[in-house]
């Protein structure tokens, strides 16, 4: 069943291709299925209907043998629906399914509409394909296979150079972090000689560490290898992820990747693609060494802080949506590195229904700007904040369903953002006063970072929200014309704006809107047995996380005032800065241009891109230089010298070639040409064809007979 | 069946091993059956959905008749049938299950033709199909008749199917043609049963009646070789080929697409029959020294070089489609004249894949006729870029055809080839290398008009926009698409194949 | 008594002598009481509308051929039915096989007759055995002659022979 959830996209996807005419209903059909039996899938697995034991293993993991290396065990490949795995499904084909109603109208005009629906359908498949794969193997292929979708589905306009630039770097980054992912499936392998999850939950905790060395513990085990390569192992799932839900340093393309279809965004960027790296790092959490879980969280909180402060100085009203998602992926980061893996979770999954609410609601705007240009016959740049202002009174339905995902996003209580952002600030309170012994100070620097972000948080939306929503109109040099026009969209985009917004209500996750603990979602997700064999550290890995949740447990309420002090105070900020003394947002106009240092800083996203440019790039560039120097004076030169001598030995077959071979060929094409023509010289008349067939019967018998 | 029994107690066994004896052949009844509903549903099905109706009916016979045969024809080990008219064996059933298969695939791609043809293409279908699966039983001179003629019948009338001066001429043709083969079988036929006094090929007495001193060898030789000539007419081997191509362009698609492979299969079929009996009576035929494989094989190399050299000029699909069927039955024929276990091996899956790629074949063909209105291969110039989807598909399965990696076409030919080679290295007759040698010679000419397809498809720039005629329906495309799928995908498990083959192999 | 062998051919012997009398007789009444008066057509042997002297390769109505191979349906079926009865008709076989005999052959011409009977119904239905006449059709060759013209100078024509004829008698 699960994998019907799987191939229904794909299938779909094929459908749509072969389809002449518009086949977004198709793909909607499929897609819708698929939900339905997700959320029944997801039922079953709900610990009220029925416990584990009458759950079938074939319901929850099937395996199949793909081959049998020369020797060794067969190499399998399967299914495994796990509680996370059946939430994600849930939210990836929801979310799907929404942004694809959203797109209809979106996409409507666009000449790729099949193409279009058909790369949707692609990009669910290979995400769920993340999501219930057993195998890291299988999880490393569709991870490929997202990061192909979203390849396509960013570069979707490839007219356009910048979406084709963007397309590029995406790619390119997320296989710098593939090469991580390819170290650790390796390193995994030449242990345990499988990738089978289930096997490795197995293996790991039997294998243990004996003077510097790792030794594996099972039939065929080979000889032991060094221990830090448990570490190195764990280093490389954690750089599949940084480049996937783009994490510091590699948060460098996800701003870009906005020059995609906004729903693109929405389902890529903001809830699904994006937070494979984020379950990935769930779904192989017992495997990571608590080193690796401390860097996590370290990297975690440097996003997160980088993100939102990146987020203040944007014109583009989709980049400030691309920052905050970094932001926000980095406190998942966080929250899973410092051990709050179900808070992390629950994270997920409530940013994925705001953000893409937020994504869509930004996509209803520039659709309505954008048709409203279209009707006025003017020309502007429907996504650059300097050219809105005052759409409150033009959009209201979109402004509420903003205002609430916004909200939520900010983590004002009662909404669901406030719970899950609770949960994983308490979860790094905890991890610091454990993570002390290690790291003395510098361990609270990321709550530090958490708190702060949480503050930045709901100032950079409430500027948002302020300088779209609220103000006087700012078109100017004869658009303003279009603001008149600016209508409503249509129903087909408010019905999953309204599914989205009504879903970023805390009430649906937890009664009590201070309790976390007590959200559905939290109760759920249990913390999965750590399996890192111990003596990597002084004391044993799942001793470590017990005591981050018992420590936790007493900044539960601290925690809660503090970040609901602080949402009150971003917004207040907020409001103050970028509407009150700011003339109502009409400084904002279309001159303006960020001057001062730090606005320049955040603008540019902490000049990462100059920086990796003026690096990296500069360092392959200098590289190739020395390639193509190498390779035009020294090898060039040999080559050329075997040329000369080739040419000469060319002259004199060449002469022989003339004079016999060719000759010989030409006779033999000229009789094969021949013979073809005598075969089929047949007048179509059938008394000759008699002829024919009864003489050659002739020969033959009276061959027989001699 | 005897009508003046001699005594009575036997009459009473030989029905009730009759009755015994159905259940066998529930497969042939179904599509009998399947013939008389056909025409039932004709007359009664409503003009409006008659088509779709028809050919649904025609897919549950065929499935049907493929259920009685996996589940209730599957004879413990070999059996005579029917008063000893008919051998069921392994090999008749994989030969009777491809059969099935390929009729399957036509139906599938009647869809389209069949709104032009009226009721009775899918009986005339059904009914060669049927006669098909006969001849792949036949054990009995009446009934190989019989059963040839009945598809031969059939085959005459589908091929007038599409109506007008070129159907009409086409099947004229056709059953001139094949009125004479089938006299000259006939005449061979009768007089072996002149030598022999039984038309039962199995029997002993038409071992001793053709080794009997009494008769000279040379009629007898003449004889068989008049019997077989009607085989070869039925599986288009040269000399017998000319109506082909003839045929093949005036038929309907599908109907076409069937003639190069049931009863060519099935006419391989009763040829390997006749011979392995024949050549058992032969052994005293050593001290002649005739050699059957030198002949057939002469004939084999000579259709391969026919099929494959006129090819190449063919500027119409159709007819380049006739020559190529024409070229493999020769590599058909050369896969029996190994007479061993691992030729009726690679027998079994050239004739699979064949069927596979010779129905994509025609499938894009009538594909690319609905898109651009013309079978010629010049109207294909520069299709490659608007309609990928068909092009593409057209590439693999011109690739399957010439025989090249990555597809099931290489491993069949592979197949072929190694066992002509092993045939020969273990002591077989020299004749066996020429044939390898013509076989890979051929390969390398297939490569020049085969691919002439994708050249245009790709490399030549259409000279016009061209107008879109009606267009490839949904059912098309996924066909063509699992066809071609199919194709790659057995080459790289191609013992998912071998090991169905393995099922069917014949222990001898 | 004669030999049995003679004496069952002699009742052939009877079947034909009794069919040349049958036709020589009714040839004969014809003979005696029809009016005689010979003309082209008439002499002309009868060949079912058809011109009898002539090229080999002319062309018949294609319905002839359907309207034969109808007739040879049945023709073949009564011919067929006529052994079978007889020839499978025996009790004494009927009964050494407790009567499977009999259902076999019952069994099988059902078969046949039903396919028989399909395949008529088949040609019923689909019009094969409407005898339509041509419609004629009238050539418009767009000459301004009136198409009535011609009929009343054939009228005067005639009227003009009968008077001509009419003053030869005179």
């Amino acid at each position: 069943m699960a994998a019907g959830v799987l191939l229904l996209p794909l299938l779909g996807a094929l459908l749509v291709l072969l389809l002449r005419g518009r086949g977004h209903w198709l793909m909607i059909g499929f897609q819708a299925v698929a939900l339905l039996i997700s959320v029944y899938l997801f039922s079953r697995l709900w610990p009220g209907n029925s416990d584990a034991a009458t759950i079938s293993p074939a319901l929850t993991h099937a395996r199949w043998n793909w081959f049998t290396p020369g020797a060794g065990y067969p190499f399998t490949l399967g299914i495994w629906l796990t509680i996370p795995a059946a939430l994600l499904l849930v939210v990836v084909n929801g979310v799907a399914l929404l942004v694809q109603l959203f797109s209809v109208v979106y996409m409507w005009k666009d000449p790729g509409f099949n193409r279009y629906f058909s790369f949707l359908g692609f990009f669910v498949f290979a995400m769920l394909g993340i999501v219930l794969a057993d195998n890291l193997f299988l999880i490393f292929c569709f991870w490929e296979g997202v990061g192909l979708a979203s390849y396509l589905l960013i570069g979707f306009w490839f007219n356009k150079p910048q979406a084709a630039a963007a397309a590029k770097k995406a790619f390119l980054v997320n296989r710098v972090g593939d090469i991580g992912f390819l170290i650790a499936l390796l390193i995994f392998y030449a242990q345990f000689r499988t990738l089978d999850l289930a096997a490795l939950f197995q293996l790991m905790p039997a294998s243990y560490i004996q003077s510097g060395d790792w030794q594996a513990v099972w039939s065929g085990a080979a000889g032991a290898l060094p221990a830090i390569l448990l570490t190195v192992a764990g280093f490389g799932l954690l750089m599949g992820a940084i480049g996937k839900s783009a994490q510091f340093p590699l948060q460098i393309w996800l701003p870009d990747a906005m020059e995609g279809p906004t729903p693109v965004s929405a389902l890529l960027h903001a809830a699904t693609m994006v937070a494979a790296g984020v379950y990935l790092l769930s779904r192989v959490f017992p495997l990571l060494t608590p080193m690796v879980l401390d860097i996590t969280a370290f990297i975690g909180a440097t996003t997160a802080f980088m993100g939102a402060f990146a987020a203040f100085a944007q014109h583009d009203i989709k980049k400030v949506l691309a920052f905050s998602t970094i932001s926000q992926l980095g406190y998942m980061v966080m929250g899973m590195g410092a051990g709050a893996y179900d808070a992390a979770l629950f994270h997920l999954l409530t940013h994925a229904f705001f953000k893409a609410g937020l994504f869509l609601s930004a996509g209803a705007v520039i659709y309505a700007l954008h048709e409203a240009a279209h009707r006025r016959h003017t020309h502007f740049d429907a996504q650059d904040m300097r050219n809105m202002g005052g759409l409150r009174r033009k959009l209201p339905f979109t402004f509420v369903i903003y205002l609430l995902c916004m909200l939520a996003l900010a983590g004002l209580p009662f909404l669901s953002g406030f719970l899950s952002k609770d949960a994983i600030l308490t979860g790094t309170m905890g991890w610091a006063s454990v993570a002390r012994k290690q790291w003395g100070i510098l361990a609270w620097l990321v709550p530090l970072a958490g708190f702060t972000t949480a503050l930045l948080t709901p100032i950079y939306m409430g500027r948002q929200l302020f300088l779209v929503f609220f103000g006087y109109n700012r078109l100017s040099d004869g658009n303003e014309v279009s603001y008149g026009a600016i209508r409503e969209v249509p129903m087909l985009m408010r019905f999953p704006l309204l599914v989205l917004a009504l879903l970023s209500l805390g009430i649906w996750f937890s009664f009590d809107a201070f309790d976390f603990q007590g959200a559905w979602p939290m109760r759920l997700l249990q913390l999965p047995q750590v399996a890192v064999p111990g003596s990597l550290t002084e004391y044993q890995a799942a001793n470590r996380l017990f005591d981050i949740r018992e420590a936790a447990f007493r900044y539960h309420t601290f925690t809660g005032v503090v970040s609901a002090i602080l949402v009150l105070m971003g917004l207040l900020l907020a409001y103050l800065i970028y509407h009150l003394f700011n003339g109502r947002g009409s400084f904002y106009n279309n001159k303006f241009v960020f001057r001062s240092r730090i606005t320049r800083l955040s603008y540019s996203n902490w000049h990462l891109d100059a920086i990796y440019r003026r690096t990296v790039i500069a360092f392959g560039l200098g590289l190739m230089h020395f390639a193509n120097w190498l390779d035009r004076k020294v090898i060039d030169r040999l080559v050329d010298l075997l040329g000369m001598s080739g040419v000469v030995f060319g002259h004199v077959v060449y002469w022989f070639d003339r004079t016999f071979i060719d000759g010989a060929v030409q006779v033999s094409v000229w009789v094969a040409g021949q013979a073809g023509h005598f075969s089929r010289s047949m007048s179509g008349r059938v008394q000759q064809y008699l002829l024919i067939m009864l003489a050659c019967m002739m020969a033959i018998i009276l061959w027989m007979f001699f | 069946m005897e009508t003046q029994a001699p005594t009575i107690a036997p009459l009473k066994a030989s029905l009730q091993a009759i009755l015994q004896d159905l259940p066998l052949l529930y497969p042939e009844l179904t599509l009998g059956l399947g013939v008389l509903l056909v025409l039932l549903g004709a007359l009664l099905i409503p003009r409006s959905w008659r088509n779709e109706g028809l050919a649904v009916l025609s897919l549950l016979v065929i499935a049907a008749s493929a259920y009685m045969l996996l589940y209730k024809g599957l004879p413990a080990e070999p059996v005579h049938l029917l008063a000893r008219t008919l051998q069921l064996d392994k090999m008749a059933v994989a030969f009777r299950l491809l059969v099935l298969l390929s009729g399957l695939l036509a139906v599938l791609l009647s869809f389209r033709e069949g709104k032009k043809l009226a009721g009775e293409y899918y009986a005339l279908l059904l009914g060669l199909l049927m006669a098909a699966m006969l001849m792949s039983m036949a054990s009995n001179l009446l009934l190989i008749y019989l059963s040839i003629e009945t598809a031969s019948i059939c085959a005459y009338l589908l091929t007038a199917f599409s109506g007008g001066r070129e159907g009409a001429e086409a099947g004229l043709k056709y059953l001139l043609f094949g009125a004479v083969a089938s006299a000259i079988m006939l005449y061979g036929m009768s007089l072996l049963y002149g030598f022999t006094g039984t038309l039962d090929i199995t029997a002993y007495g038409f071992k001793s009646g053709l080794m009997s001193l009494n008769i000279p060898i040379l009629p007898v030789l003449l004889a068989a070789f008049l019997v077989l000539a009607g085989f070869l007419f039925k599986i288009s081997v040269v000399p017998f080929h000319l109506w082909t191509p003839d045929a093949y362009q005036g038929a309907p698609l599908p109907a076409a697409a069937l003639f190069s492979t049931a009863p060519k299969l099935a006419g391989l079929a009763l040829m390997m029959r006749f011979l392995s009996h024949f050549l058992e009576a032969g052994i005293i035929f050593a001290g002649l020294r005739f050699d059957w494989q030198f002949i057939l094989g002469l004939l084999a190399i000579i259709t391969m070089l026919v099929g494959n050299l006129a090819a190449v000029w063919q500027q119409d699909a159709r007819r380049l489609l006739a020559y190529s069927s024409i070229a493999h039955s020769g590599l058909l024929l050369a896969a029996v004249l190994v007479f061993r276990a691992l030729g009726y091996k690679a027998l079994l899956f050239y004739g699979f894949v064949y069927i596979l790629m010779n129905f994509a074949a025609f499938l894009l063909v009538s594909m690319l006729k609905a898109e651009t209105g013309s079978y010629k291969i010049a109207d294909y110039r520069g299709l490659g870029s608007r309609l990928s989807y068909s092009s593409v598909l057209m590439v693999v399965v011109m690739i399957a055809l010439t025989g090249l990696p990555p597809t099931a076409g290489f491993t069949a030919k592979l197949l072929v080839f190694s066992a002509l080679w092993e045939g020969y290295s273990s002591g077989g007759s020299s004749m066996l290398l020429y044939l390898l040698l013509t076989g890979l010679a051929t390969t390398v000419v297939a490569l020049f008009y085969y691919l002439k397809i994708p050249y245009y498809l790709y490399l030549k720039k259409q000279p016009e926009a061209v107008v879109q005629v009606e267009g490839s329906t949904v059912l098309e495309r996924i066909l063509a698409g699992a066809l071609a799928l199919l194709l790659v995908l057995f080459f790289f498990r191609a013992d998912w194949v071998m090991n169905w083959i393995e099922a069917f192999t014949i222990s001898q | 008594m004669l030999n049995p062998a003679v004496s069952s051919f002699g009742e052939i012997l009877l079947y034909l002598i009794g069919g040349i009398v049958f036709v020589a007789g009714a040839l004969l009444t014809a003979w005696i009481i029809r009016p005689s008066r010979p003309n082209v057509e008439k002499l002309a042997t009868y060949e079912s509308g058809e011109e009898p002297v002539g090229s080999a390769w002319g062309q018949f109505n294609v319905r002839f051929y359907i309207v034969a191979l109808v007739f040879i349906l049945f023709d073949v079926e009564l011919v067929f039915l006529f052994p079978w009865a007889t020839v499978f008709g025996k009790k004494a076989l009927i009964d050494a096989t407790d009567g499977m005999w009999g259902w076999f052959a019952f069994v099988e011409m059902t078969i046949f007759v039903a396919i028989l009977g399909l395949g008529l119904a088949w040609a019923w239905a689909k019009g094969l055995l409407d005898w339509v006449k041509p419609e004629p059709v009238v050539k418009q060759q767009g000459s301004p002659v009136p198409p009535g013209l011609y009929e009343q100078i054939n009228r005067t024509v005639a009227a003009a022979a009968r008077a001509e004829q009419r003053k030869q008698k005179e």
